[in-house]
């Protein structure tokens, strides 16, 4: 069962545009995080099979892919053009090149060593690659890849010759392409499975890729590579499905399976009709696409022969030699990492967030200084400034003071105000014989020929209010009118 | 005790995390806080070290204490000096029926009245007093006591009479002088 964190989505869609690939798995404790698009390329016969992955908002997107055929008369130049062409529309610049060899073109050899310690390991596995190789006379770049078993390590070795090699090294890195990583196809396809695959592995499986002619067939026991050859259906004249079932009872019959354990059988390509029927027989046949479709990823697009190339750009993802991830480039031929390529970037963005954050935290600062240094000054003039603050109490106390005894003295002079006022505004014929001035309050008594015209009188003065008649008015025998009134002085404001 | 790399990771994260926490808790916040609270204790300090220059450079005000203890010198030279509110009492009946036998006034009656404190510094001396005479010179009596040499206040006053031939009028004044209240 294929995990579907592990799958794409668009698996094998020819557009351009970016599709989620849900590889980023959380608790696996394989590297499964892509920091930069990858360039897959598996070479099928002449041609060279492209796909181009690139890290997405949530996991992987398949950017695109391309077929470029005729690569072996390709001169570095030209491949870079088409290379570039293929690159550039997908806004990739610098990917990780890795390339998959095809399984023809790579002795693999399985062996079962104890566990040793990783230098042993080594040394053992130096002397397995001394004794397989097919010839003295050339040499091999070899890598393995490991699975530990209990007591024993199952290592799955593969040699490629060093001449090959360094050509296809040479022929990228003249291209302006350098090649990181150099791995067999059908490794990228197991190990494509197994990490998809996760928990649900299949305990016995048979991986059938067909690239036209050409096919390779792998045999697992769980994540176990227990078989691997390739072979050509041009090789002998046997119908294909003949030769396809022969070559497979071959690889089974030297395994030790029991009557009655069919394996599941996996077919990537375009495997023809009647090869299919026949692998029937032997066991549950899926396509690796149908799978897919199965799990749910986005099957409406045709992976059809990219897969591999997928395939390839995966086995790219993180580093180790777990899960068939193999990389026949010399150590001394593998592109150096450019540590420091994004530096500039990182430094300019780190001096923007450092400008940004100055900018944001000007205006605070700059007020705890200026508060500093006008606390200092308060503190430094604060002597002086208490003295003046105690003369200008002294002043304040020293107005009210004066205030106080002006008021007394002018407050005394208003009863004899009043008394002028009355005086002044009184007509001739009338007379008093009663003033009373007590707190404002002012009392009059007297005779008038008319004394109701007195009231308009004294009403009409700046310096009385309320002015009213304090009781009836009465005649007396001369013809004059007594009255008796009562206001109030104004409060001069 | 071996770690795994990823145990690692997880320990030096909360480490890490710890660290960001305390330095943002006990050092980045609080000053944070401070620097933002500070353009209004800004604006305060501001205005009290303008408050201060302008004091210190505001020397008229030594000399406006000058000018205004000067006049007050000279108002409470007008005040009655007395060690107490008796004999003030007893100073300002003296002064009144000296100013009412001048302006040949009867004075009927003279009482004195409870002092009463003005403000902190002060005792108001009140005398009741009763007078007769002529409307003019009444008048000029109560003139010439309200703007003499002494610091004076009518608090009260009556007058009555008037009808007979001599225009004799009868006054029942309050007068009230003020004492400097004894240290």
């Amino acid at each position: 069962m294929l995990n579907k964190r592990f799958l794409l989505k668009a698996f094998g869609t020819w557009s351009r545009k970016l599709r989620p690939w849900k590889l980023r798995s959380s608790g696996s404790s394989e590297h499964w995080n892509l920091r930069g698009p990858i360039l897959g390329v598996e070479i099928r016969g002449s041609s060279l099979f492209l796909a181009c992955i690139h890290p997405g908002l949530v996991g992987v997107g398949l950017a695109g892919t391309h077929v470029i055929p005729n690569f072996s008369e390709l001169k570095p130049g030209e491949l870079q053009e088409k290379l570039r062409n293929f690159l550039k529309p997908l806004n990739v610049d610098d990917p990780v090149v890795v390339l998959g060899l095809p399984r023809s073109e790579v002795i693999v050899r399985l062996v079962s060593l104890p566990l040793l310690a990783p230098k042993s390991v080594e040394e053992a596995l130096t002397l397995q690659v001394e004794m397989f190789k097919p010839t003295d006379t050339e040499r091999f770049c070899w890598d393995a890849s490991f699975l530990p078993h209990e007591t024993q390590l199952s290592a799955s070795l593969a040699l490629a010759p060093q001449q090959r090699v360094e050509r296809l090294v040479n022929l990228f890195a003249e291209a302006g392409y350098p090649m990181t990583c150099l791995t067999v196809s059908q490794f990228s396809l197991v190990h494509l499975y197994l990490r998809g695959a996760q928990k649900h592995i299949s305990p016995r499986l048979v991986l059938l890729d067909s690239k036209g002619s050409d096919l390779e067939l792998a045999v697992l026991e769980g994540e176990k590579l227990v078989a691997s050859r390739a072979f050509s259906l041009l090789d002998r004249n046997l119908p294909a499905e003949q030769l396809v079932t022969s070559e497979l009872q071959q690889a089974l019959s030297t395994l030790r399976w029991q009557e009655g354990e069919k394996p599941a059988i996996l077919l990537s390509g375009a495997v023809p009709e009647r090869v299919e029927q026949a692998l029937g027989t032997f066991g549950t046949v899926e396509h690796f696409e149908a799978r897919l479709r199965r799990e749910g990823m986005g099957t409406e697009f045709h992976l059809g022969e990219f897969l591999g190339a997928i395939a390839v750009a995966v086995a790219g993802i993180g580093r180790g030699r777990r899960n068939y991830q193999v990389n026949l480039v010399p150590r001394e031929l593998r592109p150096s990492r450019r540590r420091w390529q994004r530096l500039p970037t990182y430094a300019l963005v780190g001096a923007n967030a450092v400008l940004l954050l100055a900018v944001g935290l000007r205006a605070p600062v700059q007020n705890l200084v200026l508060l500093h240094q006008y606390q200092k000054e308060i503190a430094h003039l604060k002597p002086q400034t208490d003295e003046m603050k105690g003369v200008l109490e002294k002043d304040k106390n020293l107005r009210q003071t004066l205030i106080l005894v002006q008021e007394f003295e002018h407050r005394g002079r208003q009863p004899l105000e009043a008394l002028a006022e009355v005086a002044k505004q009184l007509p001739e014929d009338a007379s008093l014989n009663l003033f009373t001035w007590r707190k404002n309050q002012i009392e009059l008594a007297g005779a008038a020929k008319s004394a109701s015209s007195l009231l308009s009188l004294l009403q009409a003065s700046q310096q009385f209010e309320d002015v009213k008649f304090n009781g009836a008015l009465t005649g007396d025998s001369s013809g004059m009118e007594r009255f008796r009134l009562e206001m109030r002085t104004k409060e001069k404001r | 005790m071996n770690l795994e790399s990823r145990e690692k990771g997880f320990l030096i994260a909360g480490l890490l995390g710890a660290l960001v926490f305390l330095l943002l808790e006990f050092v980045a916040l609080p000053q944070w806080g401070s620097a933002e609270s500070s353009s209004n204790r800004l604006f305060l300090a501001q205005k009290e070290l303008r408050y201060s220059r302008e004091l210190l450079a505001a020397k008229q005000l030594r000399e406006s204490e000058v000018v205004l203890r000067g006049r007050l010198e000279e108002q409470e030279h007008r005040l009655l000096v007395a060690p107490d509110s008796n004999e003030a009492g007893a100073q300002l009946q003296r002064w009144l029926a000296d100013h009412a036998t001048e302006q040949q006034l009867g004075l009927v009656r003279s009482e004195f009245l409870p002092p009463v404190p003005l403000r902190d510094n002060y005792i108001r001396i009140p005398v009741r007093l009763e007078l007769s005479g002529r409307i003019t010179q009444l008048t000029q009596f109560l003139t010439g006591v309200t703007s003499g040499d002494r610091i004076t206040e009518i608090e009260e006053l009556q007058l009555s009479g008037g009808s007979d031939k001599e225009k004799r009028v009868h006054c029942v004044v309050v007068i009230a002088a003020v004492m400097a209240k004894p240290k």
